[in-house]
């Protein structure tokens, strides 16, 4: 039973690297957005605060993101920990 | 300001700087990849669940993990719904642009062609009051130009330079646009045609009457004073080197247009097994006098050129594709500078060649020369006044990028139509392969797919003269 949930919880940390791969991909397409577009006025305000809002989506996605795979690995290493110890 | 690129065309109806078009770009490949990460969360998360995690009795972190891959799918979502917001921000301000843009230029030449067709019906009229001054004026500038010497033109020049300011201003450069699609209204007003079947036969209506007919009358009314008459050219190679690889960027290939003694210069891609490949660059406008000398980049050949008549630039252009071993079947793509621009659309648009691409910069490109289904690129300065003698243009899958030379910046007076000049339009090159937009970038993309995998590239320059003194 142990070996089948190690082995599931290693096949998410890779699953969980290749997806944050692919976001900070698209993360970085972040810093060439800005209202230099010929926005004028409250235009040129709302794009700016549109921009600000994705950001701030796409740190909370990141910081989720990274704490999904935090805990991963320490599901996994405390699984084998507890192997080591004989107790799972 | 003075940096902005305005695209246009390419299929669609948008009209936006190219910094929106890149931005607009950049979103959706941001929503794509997002997307993407969001498929893969939701494969993860239905490779664990709860129940049998709690099955196994795993760890509170193997629980939480489950938990922060559902806020990060959320997270997810809500940056996609943003993102998409902002895209459609972005293409509804182009459309609306575009929207206006249409809108403004019908109805400028729809009030310019009614202008023209009143000053036309009017003209005998007003000819008669002022035609003994305006003749004697006319006939005594055009017979001092004639007889001007080398020295006296040059004199003449610089002092047009000097009028720069004038000369390379936007509304001027529209005023002059309207002024070249409203001469046939000019003329249906002179010789009392009514209104609705000027409108009818009109740019604004079927297009059979319209610059090109506007060019045609010219060049037949002042033939017989020897001006704007056609003569036979003679063309012959200059130089060929075999060291250069294929231009791979806009920049480039402004770079390569010929602007000395040769008009022409061809390249030519071989690889082995396969047929050979040619781009050819065509120079602009050397000579301005009105009278065919041994220079066939004249003024006879771009007002041929305009009428779809047998200009000698044309015939020029033809005669060192054939000695360079062009023949319908080879790929060809042209690259043309402003008479370049409209030899090169007109050779592009003729049928006669296996047209793969086009490239012109400040070019006199007129409606009737526009080709169908060549992929088209076309950089125009909104302050150069040569291509407005093309008229407008009538080719939605062209893409048109546009720039003001001059924003916010005093125009030099060091030589006539600065505006014009092939550095200027060479800047305008670099700025557009920086820019990065989608439309131009796929055009480029096209463009240098023909010598993509040469295995020797061959350059060979061409000088073309008229044979009327010979």
């Amino acid at each position: 039973m142990d070996e089948l949930m190690d082995r599931r919880l290693r096949n998410q940390e890779q699953a969980l690297r290749a997806a944050m791969s692919v976001f900070a991909q698209a993360s970085n397409r972040l810093g060439s957005l800005g209202s230099s577009v010929g926005w004028l006025g409250p235009a040129s305000l709302a794009y700016d605060l549109a921009i600000s809002s994705l950001r701030v989506e796409l740190r909370a996605a990141e910081n989720h993101l990274g704490e999904a795979l935090h805990d991963t690995i320490n599901a996994l290493s405390a699984g084998e920990n507890s192997a080591e110890l004989g107790c799972g | 300001m003075a940096d902005e690129l305005i695209v246009s065309g390419g299929g669609s109806t948008a009209v936006a700087t190219a910094e929106l078009f890149e931005q607009s770009g950049q979103l959706q490949r941001m929503i794509d990849e997002l997307g993407e990460c969001l498929a893969q969360l939701a494969v993860i998360d239905r490779g664990l669940d709860r129940a049998e995690l709690r099955g196994w009795n795993a760890k509170y972190s193997a629980f939480s993990a489950e938990a922060r891959i559902d806020d990060a799918i959320g997270a997810l979502q809500l940056a996609i719904l943003t993102a998409y917001s902002l895209r459609a921000a972005l293409a509804a301000s182009a459309e609306a642009y575009g929207g206006v843009e249409r809108t403004l230029q019908q109805l400028n030449q729809a009030l310019a062609a009614k202008f023209a067709y009143v000053l036309g019906f009017l003209f005998p009229g007003l000819a008669l009051l002022f035609s003994p001054a305006l003749a004697s004026t006319a006939l005594s500038a055009a017979a001092a130009y004639a007889v001007m010497p080398e020295d006296g033109r040059e004199t003449m020049h610089r002092w047009l330079a000097d009028q720069n300011d004038i000369l390379t201003n936007p509304q001027l450069v529209m005023l002059v646009r309207l002024g070249v699609m409203s001469a046939d209204d000019f003329g249906g007003g002179l010789a009392r045609v009514n209104p609705q079947l000027v409108e009818l036969l009109g740019d604004e209506g079927l297009g059979l009457l319209g610059l090109t007919t506007s060019a045609g009358l010219l060049a037949g009314v002042v033939a017989p004073f020897g001006a704007l008459a056609e003569t036979p050219v003679r063309v012959s190679r200059v130089s060929t080197r075999s060291d250069r690889a294929p231009a791979t960027t806009f920049e480039e290939r402004v770079r390569r247009i010929p602007q000395g003694t040769s008009q022409i210069k061809i390249d030519r891609f071989h690889t082995e097994g396969q047929p050979d490949r040619f781009e050819i660059y065509v120079g602009g406008t050397r000579d301005m006098g009105l009278v065919a000398r041994k220079e066939p980049w004249d003024m006879t050949s771009n007002v041929q050129g305009l009428s779809m008549g047998d200009a000698g630039s044309y015939r020029a252009v033809e005669e060192a594709m054939r000695l360079a071993g062009i023949d319908p079947d080879s790929p060809v793509q042209f690259v043309g500078h402003s008479q370049g621009g409209l030899v090169a659309a007109a050779l592009a648009g003729s049928g006669d060649y296996n047209a793969r691409g086009l490239l012109t910069v400040g070019g006199v490109v007129s409606q009737g020369l526009v080709p169908e289904g060549v992929p088209w690129l076309a950089v125009e300065h909104t302050d150069d006044l040569v291509p407005a003698l093309g008229g407008n243009r009538t080719a939605p899958d062209a893409v048109l990028v546009r720039r003001r030379a001059f924003a916010g910046e005093t125009v030099p007076n060091d030589s006539l139509l600065p505006a014009h000049e092939l550095t200027r339009y060479r800047d305008t090159a670099a700025m557009l392969d920086d820019s990065r937009d989608g439309r131009s970038g796929e055009l480029l993309n096209r463009l240098n797919e023909l010598g993509g995998n040469a295995e020797a590239v061959t350059t060979t320059r061409y000088h073309a003269r008229r044979q009327a003194d010979d």
